[in-house]
């Protein structure tokens, strides 16, 4: 089962690069009217941001949802999906804000701190840059910071951010974020499901987890 | 294990609230990055000071005794700040942005979300992808189909005068049926039932007779000086009355094409003159021969008539929309204010014939310009001059860039030099005044009436009559009207032998005075607070509304002052941030939050701040919610019915306008139904050739709200700043970058259609 997962969490991650790579070419090939181009720039990336990190956020109650309809997820597995759709969510945010700033606010960029919408955008991004730091090991050595999977539930809160942030996107659909905010939460409730903790026979015995010292494996509130 | 990541969260929530509380205006957005920056700040702390060992040697209890003790003052300091950042109101806010824009994207969307009795309405209607579109009002009722522009859009147009089929609807929220091609989608729009409004009176000293129309209910009523009155049915959307001699009264309408003639004894209709629709004002000539109607319709003028032969001579027009008009000094000389171009018109005739040709109507010299429209004019018996009602005393052209500049003045037009002879401030200050400064009389002077040589005002923000001296304006005497449902009075008309009567549009209410200001009769034409607060309780929450918008705030400006009947004064204020933005009009804001230029009120309900904090608030102490009730009368005003959509209406073109409002890229942001996406957008990049000096000058702080389209023919001049008179010059003189709109992607034809799109929105 983690083999036939690794692929698809590396995908994920290509996934993000090769969506705004794509974008870049369909603009600068395609004689479009400015606002067309903005508008469809701040969706795409904007949308692979969000949509990673709601990714990233899920991984975690899918598969204890997974495991108590009893299919065998193993936790390393989810937690690489996790932090790999967390890094693409960074990732794909960072070139949103490029974007934003290269297009719908290339007259101002200090405009980006004016509306509470945009601080909401601007805080959720520099969270999700702070768990792309925390996520890559050689800094978190560097940093000795201790708790970093509590740290990684900051996720949350840059999730949050970035629904205010898409509520108020003048570009964005309100009811599709309606949509997506809920069924996330709908899904997280997954989270109450209790984690069955006998392993299967052919598995070795599960290692006693380390509370404060699973830096990075998470790349999101596991 | 559980135990320890709960007071370590806890201990993280402690550090946020006081992370939080040190903001000055602390937000929802700000307590979410408190808590990132308390969680980032004790992991620092636990791994690289000896706290985080410390911590694992104590016990339970003793962390939890550190953690109440560090608890206390942060809490105490969080619990304050967050009391005087008021969360519920932020929620609030998020709650109504939310709710509004939910409504115009869940498509099929319809919009405005609000039907009145009172008036024909145009519906837009969004439904992407589909081919028919109706409204079905109530289950029983017929559907009503919309005509299709392309693009998903449709419209619809109401005339509840016509269309019965919201007959038996009581006031407040309904859900009638949008079928798109066939298939029913319930959706949520409010029903308002309108009052009678009776706003301006016209007396006849002679006949003991004095008359006004309400144009929510259709109905003339006569008031005569014995206390008698009489209600009369008219056509649609009655203006003005005016007495002609022979016992007869004429009545203008807003939005049917006809003069009604009526006798004042029998109530019978005598004569239905054919005429252009939207007539908005009318006066007699002094002789009493000659009868003017200021049209509001397309083309423009004024159509005099014998009143004696009732037949129009034809239309004087004019290149201005006529608000108010009187007769000057004799018959040959007319004078008409225009309240977009803030000037003062004068018109002459040299015919000697009555009615004088169209032809032999001239301008006559050049127009007096003031910074701010006439609210009202009237003409004293003398003749010699017009009393002319506004919001400020200077008299120059160029709005004035002082802080909150509201002088309520009363401007005394000499006809024979033609200038303005003298203003009366009437502002005053008054003898129970609780804090310094307050203006507690003259506020918003309406209605004037000459009765028996005295001037008698009607001042709808102090809600009272002032008596004020012909000569000089020196106040003698005020009769406050708080004790009768007479709030905010617009119309006065004296009746003879010291009577005089006044109207009160707010309270559905006429008061007959006598010369020692006594009340005599006091007639109700809309129902008492009290029947409305068991029957109606929505009505009664607009008529609240209502008065706040008319009540004068100890500062000595209301709503009304710049607001003008709801509407605009079409000048620029400084409210204070030292810039000077457009006047908005108030009617079709319902359902487009956020408010203002830069969209920086959130709520309706957040502009009645204004008053309490700029305007230091109202002297009058009140029961119900003023902020809530000014909400409610703005969210019960629809987008104003005017000449272009009366119009016959060329759908074809209609069309070709959408098509060229899609292909211009309008619709990105001024998106249907609203024709706003409700979103704001960097003003440099709209406008970069000058959208920096825009937003210096706005103070708009680099954005802008998008404006709803609806009405747009009765907005000009455009732009934040007002600087196009034109929407041909919004386009295209003022969209050099094409930022604004694709317009270079147009052909002068699909110009040409759009901007004749935009006049029917």
């Amino acid at each position: 089962m983690a083999k036939r997962l690794i692929p698809l969490d590396e995908a994920a991650l290509v996934a993000a690069w090769l969506g705004l790579a794509a974008w870049c070419v369909r603009v600068y090939v395609t004689p479009v009217y400015y606002l067309d181009r903005i508008v469809l720039a701040c969706q795409i990336s904007g949308y692979a941001a969000v949509g990673f990190l709601v990714l990233s956020l899920l991984v975690s109650p899918l598969s204890r949802g997974a495991q108590w309809l009893g299919w065998n997820v193993s936790r390393e597995a989810s937690a690489r999906l996790s932090r790999n759709a967390g890094i693409a969510s960074a990732l794909a945010a960072l070139g949103h804000l490029v974007v934003v700033l290269a297009t719908y606010l290339r007259e101002d960029w200090w405009a980006a701190l004016l509306l509470q919408y945009m601080q909401s955008g601007v805080l959720a991004w520099a969270l999700l840059m702070l768990l792309l730091v925390g996520s890559v090991k050689p800094l978190m050595g560097v940093l000795r910071w201790q708790l970093w999977k509590p740290l990684f539930r900051l996720s949350f809160i840059a999730a949050l951010l970035a629904l205010h942030h898409v509520l108020y996107a003048p570009f964005a659909s309100r009811y599709w974020a309606f949509v997506i905010a809920g069924a996330a939460v709908g899904l997280s409730l997954l989270r109450l499901v209790p984690l069955r903790r006998v392993p299967p026979v052919s598995c070795p015995p599960m290692a006693p987890s380390n509370r404060q010292g699973t830096g990075g494996q998470a790349a999101s509130g596991n | 294990m559980s135990s320890r990541n709960s007071s370590w969260q806890f201990f993280v929530l402690l550090v946020a609230l006081a992370v939080w509380s040190l903001y000055p205006v602390p937000g929802v957005a700000w307590l979410l990055l408190a808590y990132s920056i308390a969680l980032l700040a004790v992991q620092l702390a636990l791994s690289w000071s000896p706290l985080g060992e410390l911590s694992e040697r104590l016990s339970p209890k003793q962390r939890l005794a550190i953690y109440l003790l560090a608890a206390i003052a942060p809490a105490a300091w969080g619990l304050r700040e967050l009391a005087a950042s008021q969360p519920w109101r932020q929620w609030d806010t998020v709650r109504e942005n939310m709710r509004d824009r939910l409504y115009l994207e869940q498509t099929p969307a319809i919009s405005p979300p609000l039907v009145v009795s009172h008036q024909p309405q145009r519906f837009v209607i969004h439904a992407p992808g589909s081919q028919t579109a109706a409204v079905r009002w109530t289950p029983t009722s017929e559907p009503r189909a919309a005509i299709p522009l392309g693009q998903g859009v449709f419209v619809l147009d109401h005339d509840p005068r016509q269309v019965r089929d919201l007959a038996a609807q009581p006031a407040g929220p309904f859900s009638p049926a949008l079928l798109v091609d066939g298939v029913p989608h319930s959706r949520q729009l409010n029903y308002r039932l309108a009052q009678p409004h009776p706003r301006w009176l016209s007396g006849d000293a002679n006949l003991g007779i004095a008359a006004t129309v309400s144009e929510e209910t259709d109905e003339l009523i006569l008031i005569h000086s014995d206390g008698s009155h009489r209600r009369l049915p008219v056509d649609d959307g009655p203006t003005d009355c005016a007495l002609l001699n022979g016992g007869r009264v004429s009545v203008s309408h807003r939005y049917s094409p006809h003069l009604w003639i009526i006798d004042t004894e029998s109530g019978k209709t005598l004569e239905r003159v054919q005429m252009p629709a939207f007539q908005v004002r009318m006066a007699v000539s002094p002789d009493g021969r000659l009868l003017a109607v200021a049209c509001d319709s397309h083309p423009a003028g004024v159509h005099f008539l014998d009143t004696e032969s009732l037949q129009p001579a034809g239309l004087v027009s004019l290149d201005f929309s006529p608000d108010w008009l009187e007769f000057g000094r004799d018959a040959t000389e007319v004078i008409l204010t225009d309240r977009r171009g803030h000037a003062i018109v004068r018109l002459k005739s040299d015919d000697s014939q009555q009615p004088p040709a169209p032809s032999n109507w001239k301008v006559s010299g050049p127009p007096i310009l003031l910074p701010r429209p006439v609210v009202s004019m009237v003409r004293p018996a003398d003749g010699r001059h017009l009393l002319l009602a506004t919001t400020v005393s200077l008299v120059r052209p160029d709005t004035s860039p002082a802080n909150h500049l509201v002088e309520n003045t009363i401007h005394q037009l000499d006809l024979e030099s033609w200038r303005i002879g003298g203003a009366f401030v009437t502002d005053r200050r008054g003898l129970s005044q609780d804090s310094p400064g307050n203006t507690e009389h003259g506020i918003s002077p309406m209605g004037m009436a000459e009765v028996e040589g005295r001037l008698l005002v009607c001042c709808a923000g102090s809600n009272e009559v002032a008596e004020l001296s012909l000569a000089d304006g020196v106040a003698l005497r005020y009769l406050p009207l708080d004790s009768f449902p007479l709030f905010a009075p617009h119309g006065i008309a004296g009746l003879g032998e010291g009577l005089w009567c006044v109207a009160s549009p707010v309270d559905g209410t006429l008061g007959l005075f006598d010369s020692d200001g006594e009340l005599r009769k006091l007639i109700r034409l809309a129902p008492s607070d009290e029947t409305l607060a068991k029957d109606d309780p929505t009505s009664l929450l607009v008529r609240h509304g209502e008065r706040t918008f008319m009540e004068g705030t100890r500062a000595g400006i209301s709503c009304q002052s710049c607001h003008t009947d709801a509407d605009s004064d079409y000048a620029q204020h400084d409210i204070g941030q030292g810039v000077e933005p457009g006047v908005l009009s108030v009617r079709g804001v319902a359902g487009t939050s956020p408010y203002l230029r830069d969209g920086s009120h959130g709520r309706l309900r957040d502009l009645h701040d204004l008053a309490e904090t700029g305007y230091r608030g109202y002297t009058r102490e009140v029961e119900w919610d003023r902020a809530q009730a000014l909400a409610e009368f703005m969210n019960s005003l629809p987008p104003p019915w005017h000449a272009r959509q009366a119009e016959t209406t060329d759908w074809d073109r209609m069309a070709a306008g959408m098509a060229a409002m899609a292909k211009a890229r309008c619709t990105h942001c001024h998106a249907p139904p609203a024709m706003t996406n409700l979103g704001q957008h960097p003003v440099s990049l709209l406008f970069p050739d000058y959208g920096r000096e825009l937003a210096a000058d706005l103070g708009v702080e680099s954005f802008v709200d998008t404006p709803s389209l609806r009405g747009l023919a009765t907005s000009a001049p455009y732009l934040h700043d007002q600087r196009a008179a034109t929407l041909h010059e919004v386009l295209v003189r003022h969209n050099r970058p094409n930022r604004h709109g694709n317009v270079r992607a147009l052909s002068p034809d699909e110009l040409n259609d759009l901007i004749y799109l935009l006049e029917r929105l």
